[in-house]
């Protein structure tokens, strides 16, 4: 399964944002793109239309547009595209799935750019000059979201570079779905301005809440894990001052070699410094990205730190903190720690092993990364 | 690198071991002498307890913390029960009382004594001047004597303030200290009608009960657990709880008095001392006991309780609870005793019978001896900004924080202890007290001491503490959250 593909485009002189269209299932909408299965004019094509995309399945050549709408040639036929999926095609011909209507998992991309550059960021950033081109995109496709839509994420790189963009772009998501519950997942690092953060709070957005990564309760190792100094300093006085101004947090802690041992600490520092946040999520690694390649330096048994987040969720727990770990699937963990498994890693990353048909807790599994496969992390072990 | 110092304070816990405390309560247990090698800049950057002395806040790597802010926060958080000012009003309807209980401090008349009970005057001006208290929350607490010996006036006082709050708006909860031998249908029914919390007496099993708290002609411990069993059917399981209070002759058996709780369906139990103790012979004459005895007495009572607890019977004991919600909580503790400043004023007032106003239940037995250093003023003859904000206040509050007193404001227990000038002053004769020999300090450093010690030693009893203060519990904070 992958989020997108590269075509030869037709006709396509600004990047094209619409609503998958499956002929003849239903009538084209100027919001949509026709997806053709393959090489063949139909008898009639809405003129209106945003955008044609062709599976070139007969690999024939081809020499212009169809029906002089802007179109995309693809012969990549991995991609799958579902009736409603919401695509981008940009002028290079590069095809985006911004929005899948099927999955729970669905972000807004905001930026590659970040402020820090973890050991484990999954996303290694990319300095370039995507703002303002992803927030039009982002424009484009907050409109097109069904607004039944439960959740949506807002991320990147680090969205909070988005300056006052950010505000704007959450104001649109209000005004659209204001029954969608937002996740932005940032560094709060920005948010030590406190008019970085009255701007988010004039949005009076309701149903926002900050994921934000903390690695440890002391600067120099948190900042050692994002590579960035006074990250440590610039995070927690962040989240401080989002709580000043009535935002919600979730904490996120990335279960990593360095951080494991101090685990529990970390748990009292969240506690005493902290108390208001709303979730603490202790998340499995996934080895893809920075993560991959400092993998050497930062992979860790669960089995080893099993301990030490047992006493970390406990605490946590017992305070009246809600707890969930993510991304490790339960055959890692004693069964004792079950019931905060949540089923967390984005369904289009989510794989299980051949053995894990056999697990009698298999339903409830959040299973593992796709990328635990290719890095020979996938040893499961079927509960009898 | 060297680091800098941020405030703390530190105390030897045992032979092997010291704890450092900082200014809002975060501690580190060590080894003895580590304070002197923090403070002489000998731990170094790569020792394992340099990150945790920097995530505590002991030491910073800059002369201004980067988190200063929300060290500032944090202190703020620890005094919030300064916020909402008086949320505790006592009013002591009468000193009459068919009970004589041999550790009574109250000056209690007989039921047959008349002029004794509060006037509708006096009542009227002790509810005005209560509404006059910015807090959003009160609690209204009935003592006597016992309080159902005037049903009538408790009923016309709850009726007045209930109608009064429309007003105000505020969230007021009653509660009945009550011995529970008088209880009728009528008080249940008033009870029920208003939510009204009942708070009773219950010593220990019935030959300590009966030997402490004496009435003619009927048993008082078959009476309070009839009263108890009625109130708990009637008004609800959480609508009821029991004090105990600790004679001479309790201090014999501690575990039988923890079993007697257990057995009454009780899940917690608050072991109090006598009040005041620590001396010979009480002013009165009576017996007490010293500090060393009661404490002895304490930790068989919290050590047995710990081993229910371990068992996986979850019991509490409520004062180490409220030392332990300092400890191990970033949160304010709402209890008057362990607060700094003191909940005199701050937190609670008494209304006492005759329309005279006192800082605290002890600051009112004082005045039954004579002795009027702590009336603050009079209901009909002076303002709120008088009895509130006026000089007596103003004396009081000398002495009432901690911090800048003898003794205390180098302590290393500091943050998790309190001030009680009252106390001091009743048996020491000065509202600052001397430390040496003053048995609240005495009392509170070694519960602090030991329950620090307890977890320090064992990991177990550290999540049994933390189970302790679940969070409904410290929202349910009596007094001024």
């Amino acid at each position: 399964m992958i989020n997108g593909s590269r075509g030869i485009p037709f006709g396509i002189t600004h990047p094209i944002v619409g609503r998958i269209s499956l002929s003849p299932i239903e009538t084209p909408t100027r919001d949509s793109i026709l997806l053709l299965e393959d090489v063949f004019s139909p008898k009639t094509i809405n003129p209106d239309l945003a955008g044609v995309i062709v599976r070139n399945r007969s690999k024939v050549a081809i020499s212009g547009p169809v029906a002089g709408r802007p179109t995309l040639f693809l012969s990549d036929l991995r991609l799958q595209l579902e009736m409603h999926d919401i695509v981008a095609i940009h002028t290079d011909g590069t095809l985006e799935t911004l929005f899948r209507p099927n999955s729970r998992d669905n972000s807004l991309f905001v930026t590659d750019n970040c402020n820090c550059n973890c050991l484990m960021c999954s996303q290694p950033p990319k300095t370039c000059n995507d703002i303002q081109y992803r927030f039009a995109i982002n424009e484009k496709l907050v409109p097109l979201i069904p607004a039944q839509t439960e959740t949506l994420g807002i991320t990147g790189g680090e969205p909070t570079l988005l300056g006052p963009l950010l505000s704007k772009l959450l104001s649109a998501v209000k005004g659209y779905l204001p029954n969608t519950e937002i996740q932005v997942l940032t560094n709060a690092r920005a948010f030590s301005s406190t008019d970085a953060v009255k701007q988010i709070r004039n949005v009076e957005h309701r149903k926002v809440i900050f994921g934000i990564p903390l690695n440890s309760d002391h600067s120099s190792l948190h900042d050692y894990i994002t590579q960035s100094s006074n990250s440590f300093a610039q995070t927690v006085t962040g989240i401080h001052n989002l709580t000043r101004y009535d935002q919600r947090i979730e904490i996120r802690v990335i279960l990593q070699r360095p951080v494991v041992r101090r685990l529990r600490k970390l748990a009292e520092f969240i506690f005493r410094n902290m108390p208001f946040v709303e979730h603490v999520a202790f998340m499995g690694l996934e080895p893809t990205g920075n993560a991959a390649v400092h993998w050497g330096d930062i992979c860790v048994d669960p089995s080893s730190y099993e301990t030490e987040l047992r006493e970390a969720v406990e605490l946590l727990s017992i305070s009246g903190i809600p707890v969930s770990i993510f991304n490790l699937p339960n055959c890692v963990l004693s069964s004792d720690l079950w019931p905060f498994c949540k089923q967390s890693i984005s369904d289009w990353k989510r794989i299980y092993d051949d053995s894990c048909s056999r697990c009698k807790v298999f339903s409830r599994c959040g299973g593992f990364f796709e990328s635990a496969r290719t890095i020979g992390r996938l040893k499961a072990e079927p509960v009898s | 690198m060297s680091y800098y110092l941020l405030p703390f304070r530190f105390q030897r816990l045992n032979e092997k071991e010291e704890v450092l405390v900082n200014e809002v309560g975060d501690f580190l247990i060590c080894s003895a002498g580590t304070a002197g090698m923090v403070v002489r800049r000998e731990i170094d950057s790569t020792d394992p307890i340099y990150a945790d002395l920097l995530a505590n806040f002991f030491v910073s790597e800059k002369p201004i913390p980067d988190l200063i802010d929300v060290l500032a926060t944090r202190y703020r958080t620890k005094k919030s029960f300064l916020d909402s000012f008086t949320c505790l009003h006592i009013f002591v309807m009468t000193l009459r009382c068919n009970h004589g209980c041999i550790y009574c401090q109250v000056g209690r008349r007989t039921p047959e004594d008349a002029g004794y009970d509060m006037s509708l005057e006096n009542l009227s001006r002790s509810i005005a001047m209560m509404f006059m208290s910015p807090s959003k929350n009160l609690t209204v607490e009935f003592q006597g004597g016992e309080p159902l010996l005037v049903l009538d006036k408790i009923k016309e006082a709850v009726e007045t303030i209930s109608a009064a709050n429309k007003a105000y708006s505020k969230n007021v909860t009653y509660v009945l200290c009550t011995n529970l031998s008088l209880l009728s249908e009528e008080a249940l029914e008033f009870c029920m009608q208003y939510g009204i919390i009942i708070s009773t007496s219950l010593d220990g099993p019935e030959y300590v009960h009966n030997a402490n708290r004496h009435i003619l002609g009927i048993n008082s411990y078959e009476s309070v657990i009839r009263g108890i069993a009625t109130c708990r059917e009637r008004l609800g399981n959480d609508r009821v709880s029991a004090l105990m209070t600790t004679s001479e002759f309790s201090l014999g058996f501690p575990i039988q008095i923890v079993d007697e709780y257990l057995r009454q369906g009780f899940s917690s139990i608050f072991i109090r001392a006598l009040n005041p103790f620590g001396l010979a012979r009480r002013r009165d004459g009576k017996k007490s006991y010293s500090v060393d005895q009661f404490l002895h007495f304490y930790k068989t009572a919290l050590l047995y309780i710990l081993q229910l607890n371990l068992q996986g019977t979850h019991f509490v004991e409520e004062y180490a609870r409220i030392v332990l919600s300092k400890v191990l909580t970033p949160f304010a503790s709402g209890f008057t005793d362990l607060q700094s400043p003191n909940g005199v004023v701050n937190s609670v007032v008494a209304y006492n019978y005759d329309g005279n106003v006192y800082a605290s239940d002890e600051a009112r037995m004082l005045a039954e001896e004579g002795d009027y250093t702590f009336r603050l003023g009079h209901v009909q003859r002076n303002s709120y900004a008088e009895i509130f904000y006026g000089p007596k206040a103003r004396d009081i509050a000398e002495f009432w924080a901690n911090e800048s007193l003898p003794g205390c404001s180098e302590c290393g227990f500091q943050t998790y202890c309190g001030a009680d000038p009252v106390r001091n002053y009743a048996t020491q004769g000065s509202a600052a007290g001397r430390r040496p020999s003053n048995a609240f300090c005495k009392k509170n450093r070694e519960i602090i001491r030991f329950l620090l010690e307890l977890m320090s030693n064992s990991n177990d009893i550290e999540r049994v503490f933390r189970t302790w203060l679940n969070p409904s519990w410290l929202r349910e904070q009596p007094v001024c959250q």
